[in-house]
C-alpha cells in the first residue's frame, strides 16, 4: 500500500537561531520496518522525529508519507498516517481521564463520541491499560502513563509509529512490559532511544545519527557491535554485546 | 500554599471516587445547591447570628450523606476565617451599639464578627463538601452545562491537570533554594524572581510541547467537552429537597421554636 | 487579598458576580479569535500561577512574606482576554479548594484581581505608556505603572465592596488609607518581579499582548473620558437630590403611580440596600453659605459644589461599575444569543 512508505530526501533543517540540526538526511522506511534511531545528545534525533509529521518543516529537501508530501496543506492527513509518541507522557495526556485522552485522536478524525470511545477502549486493551480508562492521568504511575500515551497515539490507527525515548523513565519491569508490547505491534516503527539494548531487541535495522548527518543505516546487530562506529557516533557498545556485559573491563 | 497542600487537594479529589447517594447525583445539582446555600448565608443580616445556626445543618447533612468525616473537612475550611477575622476584628472596637449577652453588656461588634466568621466557615465548608463529592473535573463540566463558555471549562480542566505537575517543579526549586541556604539569607524577591522566571520558561516550553501533541492528534482549536447525561428523577428530587431544606433553615424561625421548646421543658 | 462571602452583602456580591460573568463571557468571545489564546498555553500558565505563588519571599525591610500574583504578567504573555479567563480559573480553584474567597465572592475577586489587572491596567495603562514598540526602559516603566494600577485598583475595589456591604464597621476613609499604601508597595514589588521574570525570556517572547493601536487608543479614550466626566460631574451633581426625585418633590404631589404598598417597600428596600447611598461614604457637614441658603427652599441645605474626596472616589467607582456593566450587557446579550443557537 502506498501509504506505507516514508521517505526523507536530502532533508536539512536550520533552527531560527542558525544552528544546523539536520544536514542532508536521506533514508526510506517501508511497511513493516522496525527501525531504531540512535545518536548522542544533540545529534538531531528529536528534530528528525519532528519532521515525520510536519511539526517541523525542512529548510531544504522534502519528506513524504506515501504519495503525500509533508507540507502546510497536508498536515492533517499526514498526521493520520504517522503517530508520534513523545518523551514525556505528561505532555501528551492532557484530558481529564485516560479514556478521553485516548479518544481525542479518533474524535478529531470525525468519529462520534460512541465510536471514538470504542476505538479508545480497543487501543487501551492493546496496551493492557483498559482498567485505567476512567482514571485521571495525574493519578497514574509513570509506566501506566507511558502505556496510555502509546494507546492515545495508536487509537488514531497510524501506519507509522514513531517513539521518542519510550523507555527513558521506566523501571526495569515497566521497560520489559514496553518491549514486549512493542514487539507485538505490527505497525512500522521508528524508535529513537539511548537504550541501545532495547534497540537491539526491537529493531533489526538502525539509523546512526551524528551532528545531524546519517553516519550509518543498516543491520542493527552489525552496526551496534562496531566499536569504531559507536565511538565515532559518541556512543558505546550495547551491554548485551560488549565484553563488559560479561564482567570484563571498559571496551572503548 | 506548598506542595504538601497540593497533595492534600488531590486527596480531596480522590474522595470524589466514592459511591454514596450524594456522589451519584449530577454535579450540577450540587453546584446549584452550593450557590443557593451561599445566597442564603450571605443574605443573613449583620447581627443575626441565630439565623445562621440552622444553616449549619445543610453542609453537615450533605457530608453525612456522602460518607465524609466532618472534622477533617471543617479543618480544611478554616483558612476562610482568615480574611473575615482580619477585617472583622475591628468591629468589636468600632461598633458603638451594645448588646446583652448572657447578662453582660458587650459591643455588638462581637456579634457581627461572629456572624462573619460563621458565614465564612459555612460557605467554605459547603464548597468543600460540594467538591469532594463531585470531583473537580465533573464539576467543571457541569459549569459548562450551566452556560459557562467552553473555553473557560477547558481552561479549568487543563489547569487542574497541570497544576500538580508544576507545583512539584516549583517545590523542587524552592527546596533547592532552601537547602543551599540554611541560614535563610537568600530569601529576597530577587532570587524568587529568578526561580519564577525559570519556572515560567519551563512552563512555556511544556505548553508548546503539549500544543504540539494536540496538533499531532488532529487538534482543531478546542478540546472536546464531556458528554453529560440528562438528569434523572433522583437529581430533581435532590434539587427540590435541597432547596426546601435551605429555605426552611433560612426562613423558618427554628431557633425561637427551639427556645420555646426549651422553656416548656424547663420553665 | 481575597474577598470572602462573609464580607459582602447580597446586592454587592450579586452585582459583581453579574459583572464578572458578563465580562468573562465577553472575554471568551474575544479570546476565541485570538491566536495567543492556545488552550495548552492558557492551561499551563494557570498552573504556573499556582506554582509561582508557592515561591514565597521575604519583603526586604518589613520581614513579612509575600508572593507573586501574576495578573499583569499573564496579560502581557497571552493578551488581556485570555489573561482574565486564566485568572478567573485560578480563583475558582482557590475558592473551591483552599477556602480562599467565598462562592458568591468569586465575582468580586475576579473583578478585583483579574478584570482590573487584565482588562484595565494592561490594555490602557501599559499600552498607553509603552506604545507599539517601546524601548526597554519605557517598557519597564509601563509595566511598573500597570502593576501599580492593578494592585491599587484592586485594593480600592476591595475597600469599596466591603464598605458598601456594611458588614464591617471600618469607615471608608480610614480603611482606604490603610489598604492603599500597603497595596501600592505590593504593586511596586509585583512590578519589579514581573519585569525581572519577563526579561528572562527571549526577546521575542516578552510582549505578546499588543492589540491593534487603533483599538487601544479608542478604548483608552472612552475610558479616560468616562472617568474624568464622572469625577467632575459627581462634584457638581451630588449636592442636589437625584434629578427625577428633585423634580417630583418640586411638584409637591406624588404621582399616583408612586403610591402603593409595594412601591413603599421597594423604596425602603432600595434605601436599605443602595450600593452607594447618597454617593458618599463620609457624613458631610451641613455648611451654611450664601449659595446654600439661596437654594434652601428647593433642596436640603448642603454646600455646593461638594468638594469632597469621598464623593469623587465613589463617583469614579460608580462610573467604572457602570462602564463595565455596559460592556458586560453587550457580552451577555451575545452569549445568550449563541446559547440559544446552540440549543
Amino acid at each position: 500500500m502506498s501509504h506505507h512508505r516514508l521517505v526523507f530526501d536530502r532533508v536539512s533543517y536550520r533552527y531560527p537561531d542558525g544552528t544546523l540540526a539536520l544536514d542532508g538526511l536521506s533514508f526510506e522506511l517501508h511497511h513493516g520496518d522496525s527501525v531504531g534511531l540512535v545518536g548522542a545528545n544533540g545529534s538531531g534525533k528529536s528534530t528528525l522525529l519532528s519532521h515525520l509529521n510536519g511539526l517541523l518543516l525542512p529548510s531544504q529537501g522534502s519528506v513524504s508519507v506515501g504519495d503525500l508530501p509533508v507540507g502546510p496543506g497536508t498536515l492533517a492527513q499526514v498526521r493520520q498516517h504517522v503517530g508520534l509518541v513523545f518523551q514525556d507522557p505528561d505532555d501528551q495526556l492532557f484530558m481529564p481521564t485516560a479514556l478521553e485522552d485516548v479518544a481525542f485522536g479518533p474524535r478529531n478524525q470525525g468519529m462520534t463520541q460512541a465510536q471514538a470511545e470504542a476505538a479508545a477502549m480497543e487501543a487501551l486493551r492493546s496496551v493492557g491499560a483498559e482498567a485505567l480508562a476512567a482514571r485521571p492521568p495525574q493519578h497514574l504511575s509513570l509506566g501506566q502513563r507511558s502505556a496510555v500515551a502509546i494507546a492515545a497515539v495508536l487509537a488514531g490507527c497510524p501506519d507509522f509509529l514513531a517513539l521518542d525515548e519510550p523507555a527513558a523513565r521506566l523501571d526495569p519491569r515497566a521497560r520489559r512490559r514496553l518491549i514486549t508490547l512493542l514487539h507485538g505491534f505490527k505497525h512500522s516503527k521508528l524508535v529513537a532511544s539511548h537504550d541501545l539494548d532495547l534497540v537491539l531487541e526491537l529493531c533489526p535495522r538502525v539509523l546512526v545519527l551524528k551532528e545531524g548527518r546519517l553516519l550509518a543505516d543498516g543491520d542493527s546487530r552489525r552496526l551496534l557491535s562496531d566499536p569504531d562506529l559507536m565511538q565515532a557516533a559518541g556512543l558505546e557498545l550495547p551491554l548485551s554485546v560488549s565484553p563488559r556485559g560479561m564482567g570484563a573491563g571498559p571496551v572503548i | 500554599m506548598n506542595a504538601g497542600a497540593w497533595s492534600g487537594l488531590q486527596e480531596l479529589d480522590r474522595l470524589a471516587a466514592g459511591h454514596s447517594w450524594l456522589h451519584r447525583l449530577d454535579p450540577l445539582v450540587k453546584l446549584l445547591l452550593g450557590l443557593g446555600f451561599a445566597v442564603a448565608v450571605v443574605s443573613v443580616p449583620k447581627y443575626a447570628l441565630p439565623s445562621l445556626a440552622p444553616l449549619l445543618m445543610v453542609p453537615v447533612l450533605m457530608a453525612a450523606l456522602a460518607g465524609f468525616e466532618p472534622l477533617p473537612l471543617l479543618a480544611r475550611a478554616w483558612p476562610a476565617a482568615g480574611v473575615a477575622l482580619m477585617l472583622g476584628a475591628f468591629n468589636p472596637l468600632l461598633d458603638p451599639q451594645r448588646v446583652d449577652v448572657a447578662g453582660c453588656q458587650v459591643s455588638a461588634g462581637w456579634l457581627s464578627l461572629a456572624v462573619m466568621l460563621a458565614k465564612a466557615l459555612l460557605v467554605a465548608g459547603m464548597a468543600l463538601v460540594l467538591v469532594a463529592s463531585s470531583g473537580f473535573a465533573r464539576l467543571a463540566d457541569s459549569l459548562g452545562s450551566l452556560g459557562a463558555p467552553h473555553i473557560f471549562v477547558q481552561q479549568l480542566q487543563l489547569l487542574w491537570r497541570y497544576a500538580g505537575l508544576l507545583a512539584e517543579e516549583s517545590d523542587r526549586l524552592k527546596r533547592a533554594r532552601d537547602l543551599r541556604d540554611p541560614l535563610a539569607r537568600a530569601r529576597g524577591p530577587r532570587l524568587a524572581a529568578r526561580l519564577i522566571g525559570g519556572l515560567l520558561a519551563r512552563s512555556l516550553a511544556r505548553a508548546e510541547r503539549i500544543h504540539q501533541a494536540m496538533l499531532c492528534r488532529g487538534f482543531r482549536g478546542s478540546l472536546p467537552g464531556a458528554a453529560l447525561r440528562p438528569w434523572g428523577p433522583q437529581d430533581w428530587a435532590a434539587l427540590a429537597g435541597g432547596c426546601g431544606l435551605i429555605g426552611a433553615c433560612r426562613f423558618l424561625p427554628l431557633v425561637p421554636w427551639a427556645q420555646q421548646a426549651l422553656e416548656r421543658i424547663q420553665p | 487579598m481575597h474577598m470572602s462571602d462573609a464580607l459582602l452583602s447580597l446586592p454587592v456580591a450579586g452585582a459583581f458576580l453579574a459583572i464578572s460573568t458578563a465580562a468573562l463571557a465577553f472575554s471568551a468571545k474575544q479570546a476565541a479569535s485570538d491566536p495567543r489564546a492556545q488552550p495548552a498555553r492558557m492551561g499551563v500558565l494557570g498552573a504556573f500561577v499556582f506554582a509561582a505563588q508557592m515561591i514565597n519571599f521575604s519583603i526586604p525591610g518589613t520581614g513579612s512574606s509575600g508572593h507573586f500574583a501574576g495578573g499583569t504578567l499573564l496579560a502581557l504573555l497571552i493578551g488581556p482576554w485570555a489573561g482574565a479567563l486564566v485568572i478567573a480559573s485560578v480563583l475558582a480553584v482557590q475558592a473551591l479548594f483552599f477556602a480562599d474567597g467565598g462562592l458568591l465572592a468569586w465575582g468580586a475577586n475576579v473583578f478585583n484581581m483579574g478584570l482590573i489587572g487584565c482588562l484595565v491596567a494592561v490594555p490602557l495603562v501599559y499600552r498607553g505608556l509603552a506604545g507599539p514598540a517601546p524601548s526597554k526602559r519605557r517598557r519597564r516603566a509601563a509595566i511598573m505603572a500597570a502593576s501599580l494600577t492593578a494592585c491599587v485598583g484592586g485594593a480600592l475595589a476591595v475597600t469599596l465592596q466591603t464598605t458598601a456591604s456594611g458588614l464591617t464597621d471600618l469607615p471608608f476613609n480610614r480603611f482606604a488609607l490603610l489598604m492603599i499604601p500597603v497595596h501600592a508597595a505590593i504593586g511596586v514589588a509585583e512590578g519589579l518581579i514581573t519585569i525581572a521574570v519577563l526579561e528572562q525570556l527571549p526577546a521575542w517572547a516578552q510582549d505578546q499582548g499588543a492589540p491593534q493601536p487603533r483599538e487601544g487608543r479608542r478604548v483608552a479614550g472612552v475610558a479616560l473620558t468616562a472617568l474624568v466626566v464622572a469625577g467632575l460631574v459627581s462634584w457638581l451633581a451630588s449636592a442636589r437630590p437625584d434629578g427625577l426625585e428633585y423634580s417630583v418633590a418640586r411638584m409637591g404631589v406624588e404621582p399616583a403611580s408612586l403610591r402603593g404598598g409595594l412601591n413603599q417597600r421597594l423604596r425602603q428596600w432600595q434605601s436599605q440596600h443602595a450600593l452607594l447611598p447618597n454617593y458618599d461614604f463620609k457624613p458631610t457637614p451641613v455648611a451654611s453659605s450664601g449659595v446654600a441658603s439661596a437654594m434652601a427652599g428647593a433642596a436640603p441645605a448642603q454646600p455646593w459644589p461638594k468638594v469632597n474626596a469621598g464623593t469623587s472616589v465613589a463617583g469614579l467607582g460608580g462610573a467604572v461599575v457602570v462602564a463595565l456593566l455596559a460592556l458586560g450587557l453587550g457580552g451577555l446579550a451575545s452569549w445568550w444569543a449563541r446559547r440559544r443557537a446552540r440549543a
